[in-house]
């Protein structure tokens, strides 16, 4: 902490209690536009305006991506898993509210968008999405109500910074790492220190 | 070219505001890390922070091609008389965090408008440069701007601070559109139009106010007052400055 700013923190009075409105968001990327959304993590906000900011700035500069939606946690109804792949049901039918459907390709892989389903319950909505989606290799299928899925807008698509930002990742730490060190053996002063390094210690 | 070519270089000077805003603005808000009132905004605002270090760096790369200087030295080794930053962004905010986060928004909407301006001259890549910080700088100031209106119509307790952080503030916001030097100052064209880049700042600002239930008392100072911009600094910017070398003066020629 900086020296100049290192003040004592004290309070008035106690301190808050945690802010009870802050929800649990999940957080799904593409990284192109004709790509499906892929589940990413989560982040914490009061409400999807910061969700959305929250996710660009802790999802978005991993990897670039083109676009990032969120839902609330509690939105989604999965499913079941099975270990093996879902059979194809056979539900029919158009009406009720449209479902954002994400499907598991893979058990341990990551849910990513398929499409649109309507229905006027979350139930159904699986019911029709697994008719529509189960092609014997989905181990589950989650549903949440369109519109309760929030996306970055197109003006929002500056989701990745253009100036290398590696650092901030250990990969990054660890490349600069290997070029110091290979800089420094590759220098005369680092053999001479391995010749009297051997020499004081065999 | 020597520091003192850059120096009384009428572009080098409008690049240098921002430049000059943005290492101290960072420099200061990483402070904030571990800090910040919830987690996610932690992590968003030492991001953030990191931001506008990179956007620094960007804008002092552009003068060391142009000038033939290290960006490292632009940074780091000019007088304390040299820095172009105005003083609102090393106000100390003692943790407050209504203080931290209207002079960021404040100082965010300055850059995004400054290079927006500065995307448009035609003197080498410095307006592709800008064009990209212009598009991050716009992130920074949605961002900050939601924060703006969420606490300024938030509790009674985040409006009264807000309220009193934007009171405080509000003589040292003008000191943004402060010309860089004196040449700078008597000349209508600064910065593509102090005026026109002031009222385009106030509508931007007291729309987001508007929304926050928050009020202002911004005014455009006269173009004669000097501050930071042109040298005459606050005592907490000179503090920061000698804290932020403090590394680089023990050693100056050491490569990190």
């Amino acid at each position: 902490m900086s020296k100049i700013r290192e003040t004592p923190l004290t309070f008035d009075h106690d301190l808050p209690e945690p802010t009870p409105d802050v929800k649990h968001w999940v957080v799904y990327t593409s990284k192109r536009t004709d790509a499906p959304h892929k589940w990413a993590g989560y982040v914490d906000a009061p409400d999807h305006d910061l969700a959305l900011q929250y996710a660009r700035e802790h999802y978005g500069l991993d990897e670039a991506c083109v676009g990032i939606i969120c839902h609330e946690h509690e939105d989604a109804t999965d499913g079941p898993y099975g270990l093996e792949p879902l059979s194809s049901g056979t539900a029919a039918g158009d009406d009720g509210e449209p479902w954002t459907v994400f499907t598991l390709r893979r058990r341990g892989a990551n849910h990513e968008t398929a499409g649109v389903v309507n229905a006027p319950d979350a139930e159904t909505a699986i019911a029709r999405a697994t008719a529509r989606f189960a092609d014997g290799r989905i181990h589950n299928i989650r549903v949440v109500p369109a519109s309760r899925v929030h996306e970055t807008t197109e003006d929002e698509l500056i989701i990745w910074r253009t100036h290398d930002m590696n650092y901030k990742l250990a990969k990054g730490y660890s490349k600069e790492v290997r070029a110091k060190w290979s800089r420094f053996r590759d220098e005369q002063t680092y053999e001479q220190y391995r010749k009297e390094d051997i020499a004081k210690h065999f | 070219m020597t520091m003192q070519t850059m120096l009384t270089d009428p572009l080098a000077a409008i690049v240098l505001i921002h430049a000059d805003d943005l290492l101290m603005l960072g420099h200061v808000q990483s402070d904030w890390t571990g800090l910040a009132p919830i987690l996610e905004e932690d992590i968003a605002a030492s991001s953030m922070a990191q931001d506008d270090l990179s956007h620094a760096l960007v804008l002092y790369q552009f003068l060391g091609d142009r000038f033939d200087l290290d960006p490292d030295a632009i940074a780091f080794d000019r007088s304390a008389e040299d820095y172009r930053c105005c003083d609102l962004v090393t106000v100390p905010d003692e943790f407050d965090w209504a203080v931290s986060l209207c002079k960021r928004w404040m100082t965010s909407l300055f850059a995004k408008l400054g290079f927006d301006r500065l995307a448009t001259v035609d003197e080498g890549d410095l307006s592709d440069r800008c064009a990209r910080l212009a598009d991050e700088a716009a992130i920074h100031v949605t961002h900050l701007g939601n924060w703006m209106v969420r606490l300024g119509a938030g509790s009674t307790e985040s409006k009264a601070r807000m309220q009193a952080a934007l009171d405080r503030l509000a003589t040292e916001a003008g000191m943004l559109f402060e010309p860089p030097d004196k040449a700078l100052a008597e000349s209508d064209g600064f910065c593509c139009g102090r005026n026109e880049i002031y009222a385009e700042w106030l509508a931007e600002a007291t729309r987001v106010l508007e929304a926050a239930g928050l009020t202002s008392a911004f005014t455009l100072p006269d173009r004669s007052l000097e501050g930071g911009r042109r040298g005459a600094h606050a005592a907490h910017f000179t503090s920061q400055l000698a804290e932020m070398t403090e590394v680089r003066r023990s050693e100056p020629a050491t490569a990190w």
